[in-house]
């Protein structure tokens, strides 16, 4: 028996260092790449290698609403304050219980109109179509029967105007000249059918006219925490998959998207949770099925400030549904998986997201029990253990720490040392303690979620300081 | 083993990654201070060379090589943009001084040629900004900036066509536009930055445009489609060669659509039955004509526009609806009398009712602004 589990265990050692060799040769490539493309970006941008013009791309954006009487208000106002010249705001209010219509209708002076509705995608039926244009960028709502995110975007999309479709969270702040930059890969390639903008927590910012006039670190230490993470995670993976066409998720707080292909590959599918991520890999997949030159890009310096949440329950209930979403997403479009018809897509993205995504909990909670085993049959060498979990923590706070400065230096905001120290330290603490937490959540994320894939999930908010 | 030397390696470069980056940070905090330093010494030196030509002489030989050493760091050229910026005030002494920079521009596009893309991408920008072609006649810089428009970086192409527009030489920057036409597809610049550039151009608009015309059946799609929207947005004088575009069906439909689109803004009589046949064409697969024409027809008074727009109300394609109702209602036509047209049709009643109470939105609300001026409110407060 003990031969048995010494073999077993010396199996699953093998596999551990080839797995965290694997995820430690990304985290260290993608790093790189990412830290040296914002410098470049930095530098380019410095000596004036940049598209400056109006270039009138006309933008609708699409802000998908279910109760956010609380944020609505500073959201549009944030949107009302966009350095751009042609765009316009398109609300939509998924059968919201609050008040988030009313105070739309009050605080924007809106009137009633009997909108007709070209319906491109299917989506619930409307109820009533507000409008208003004395803010000098057209402002629609519309009040729809509920169906969920993915529903309400596709009625954005059905109701926008122009060709290209900006979707975005309520709850979150643009900054004043996101819209411009998000909108230059375009200009740059127009075989551009997406692009994913940056997203950074606004926990502790100071935002005025969309402009970040204060940043400090949130005051919340878990919402600090997802500072850290949510820093690496786009410096970790996004930059070094752009290179390659490789983006398989555009954040649905933040991204631009071609609206004929959109709708041609059949919109939002609100049969999932994690309808953001499914669009991006259905547009990998409609492109490559249909022989079209696409690219989708991200882009590190277009932002958008969006709410952490900052109690654990709530951060708890956003990591099951983003997990859900990743796993009905993975599972809808496998073939993909090992498909040479899909490059570097189905070799490099897919399998990064299979292995240190979607199985990542399940990897981990497993090293956990087997060490325990190990240590209850001793057969586990525990300097050695410790020292490997040290390097594992040091390492990855160092990423995180590069990562989150990085961005902190390209994005010319000014660290007080207070915050820069609280960094230091959290870092460590998100690696060896949230990330443990983070994936027993991820874990368990897939029991009973059939129960609760169409609905929005509630987070509790906080009025967005925008003036 | 293995592995454990793998991490420490790895670690040991994310140490001297992370210490590379406060360092920069330290870097980039001090950037405003170097840039003022440089400019105060530029400054500097300038004020002096200045108060040469006040008193009639000529700039020192010393300072000219000075700056041609200085200025081919980039950063010291940057400074110098902020400096350009301070100094132009329109006066003799600052044109003065600027003509007899030359040899120091001429030696500087012979340097920032040769370096690579951003830099040289930068200097195109510093060219175009402070439009040095009033100063002086520098066919060497432009030759610099025309050979930028080769390379590769999508920055030093857009940076040196601008510069190119801002020189206001039409041989120039035609041939330049003939070089993007030929490289390929996939790197060729989108329509809109084209015509962003030709719209910042400086010389003899008429002349370019009968240049761009001479070369037109040469430059691929994308290309001729900004050149068409240069034009469309520049004159109203090329109805004919538009005509000939509009009634040619081999012609690829973007470019019909851009002279669908010339009509409506300088409308003319001989386009009026290919505009009319459009917005009656029944084929759906053909609706984007159809929509377009419908919205050019605004401006073409007519009972028979009328009617064809009254038709077209009954289109199964949106836009085509909403196009004909919003150039119905610029042709004046009530809406009892549209209703009446469009009888039971509900998707045309629908769309008309729509345009409707659009424009009655747009009375209340400006209504209501009149009215919070009127008492002093700040509108959209």
């Amino acid at each position: 028996m003990r031969d048995f589990i010494q073999w077993f265990l010396l199996c699953v050692e093998c596999f551990f260092i080839l797995y965290m060799v694997g995820y430690a040769s990304f985290l260290f490539l993608s790093v790189t790449v990412g830290s040296s493309d914002l410098y470049a970006s930095k530098r380019r941008n410095l000596l004036k290698n940049e598209l400056s013009n109006d270039y009138y791309v006309p933008v609708s954006i699409i802000v998908p609403a279910h109760n956010e009487g609380v944020t609505i208000e500073s959201t549009v106002r944030s949107l009302l304050a966009l350095d751009y010249k042609l765009y316009e705001i398109i609300v939509v209010d998924d059968g919201s219980t609050d008040d988030t219509a009313q105070v739309l209708r009050e605080r924007f002076h809106m009137w009633r109109v009997d909108r007709p509705i070209q319906r491109r995608i299917p989506c619930q039926p409307e109820e009533e179509v507000y409008e208003t244009r004395a803010w000098g960028v057209p402002i629609t709502l519309v009040r729809k029967r509920n169906g969920g995110k993915a529903d309400a975007l596709n009625m954005g999309i059905n109701v926008s105007n122009y060709p290209y479709f900006l979707c975005m969270d309520a709850d979150s702040v643009l900054q004043h000249d996101s819209l411009e930059k998000i909108v230059r890969p375009v200009l740059e390639d127009p075989t551009v059918v997406a692009v994913g903008g940056s997203i950074r927590p606004c926990n502790g910012a100071e935002i005025e006219n969309g402009r970040v006039v204060r940043y400090r670190m949130p005051q919340k230490l878990l919402a600090c925490m997802q500072v850290l993470e949510y820093d690496r995670s786009f410096l970790a993976s996004r930059i070094l998959f752009d290179k390659f066409n490789g983006n398989i998720i555009i954040s649905g707080a933040f991204g631009l998207f071609l609206k004929s292909v959109v709708i041609a590959a059949g919109g939002y599918d609100h049969t999932t949770m994690g309808e953001d991520m499914e669009l991006v890999v259905k547009l990998h997949v409609f492109c490559r099925e249909s022989g079209r030159r696409y690219r989708i890009r991200y882009v590190t310096d277009a932002i958008c400030w969006t709410q952490v949440p900052e109690r654990l329950g709530d951060l708890c209930k956003q990591r099951r549904r983003w997990h859900i979403g990743l796993f009905q997403s993975m599972m809808k479009y496998r073939n993909i998986m090992a498909n040479p018809k899909y490059g570097a897509v189905s070799f490099v993205s897919y399998f990064y997201f299979l292995l240190y995504e979607l199985f990542s909990p399940y990897i981990e909670v497993f090293g956990l029990l087997t060490t325990l085993l190990a240590f209850a049959v001793d057969l586990i060498n525990l300097p050695f253990m410790v020292l490997f979990f040290g390097i594992y923590v040091v390492y990855t706070a160092i990423l995180s720490l590069t990562a989150f400065f990085a961005r902190i230096h390209t994005i010319d905001l000014r660290l007080y040392p207070s915050d820069a120290c609280k960094a230091v330290g959290l870092c460590v603490v998100e690696v060896a303690c949230l990330r443990f937490v983070m994936a027993w959540v991820r874990m368990t994320a897939l029991i009973s979620y059939r129960k609760k894939k169409n609905t929005w999930g509630r987070i509790e908010r906080q009025k967005i300081e925008f003036k | 083993m293995g592995a454990e030397v793998l991490l420490y390696g790895y670690g040991f470069v994310c140490l001297s990654m992370l210490g590379f980056n406060l360092f920069y940070g330290l870097y980039l905090r001090a950037g405003g201070r170097r840039l003022k330093r440089r400019l105060d010494r530029l400054r500097h030196q300038a004020a002096a060379q200045q108060k040469n030509l006040l008193e009639g002489r000529p700039l020192e030989e010393s300072y000219l090589s000075w700056m041609r050493r200085r200025l081919s760091r980039v950063q010291n050229l940057l400074a110098f943009d902020y400096l350009l910026d301070e100094l132009e005030d329109g006066t003799s002494i600052f044109q003065a001084y600027l003509h007899q920079l030359q040899p120091v521009f001429l030696y500087l596009a012979a340097i920032y040629g040769r370096r690579e893309d951003t830099q040289a991408a930068y200097y195109c920008h510093f060219l175009a900004r402070h439009q040095l072609q009033r100063h002086m006649q520098m066919d060497q810089i432009q030759q610099m900036v025309a050979a930028c428009v080769h390379r590769e970086s999508f920055y030093c192409r857009v940076n040196a066509l601008k510069a190119l527009c801002a020189f206001g030489s039409p041989q120039t920057l035609v041939e330049a536009l003939s070089e993007l036409g030929r490289q390929p597809e996939d790197t060729q610049l989108h329509e809109k930055v084209v015509a962003e550039a030709l719209l910042t151009y400086t010389g003899d608009t008429e002349e370019l445009i009968r240049q761009l015309w001479q070369r037109f059946d040469q430059f691929p799609l994308r290309l001729q489609r900004a050149v068409l929207d240069y034009i469309r947005f520049k004159s109203g004088a090329y109805r004919g060669q538009m005509l000939q575009i509009l009634l040619d069906n081999s012609q690829d439909k973007e470019l019909r659509f851009s002279a669908i689109r010339y009509f409506g803004r300088y409308p003319d009589p001989a386009a009026r039955p290919a505009l009319l046949e459009f917005v009656r064409d029944p084929d759906i697969l053909r609706w984007e004509f159809a929509a377009i024409s419908a919205s050019s027809l605004a401006r073409y008074p007519g009972q028979e526009v009328v009617d064809a727009l009254m038709r077209a109300m009954h289109s199964p394609n949106w836009y085509v609806r909403f196009n004909a109702s919003a150039s119905l209602e610029a042709q004046g036509v009530s809406y009892e009398e549209m209703l009446r047209a469009v009888g039971s049709d509900r998707y045309a009643r629908e769309m008309l009712t729509y345009r409707l109470e659009s424009r009655r939105l747009e009375g209340l609300e400006a209504a209501q602004e009149q009215l919070e001026q009127q008492k002093g409110v700040p509108v959209g407060v």
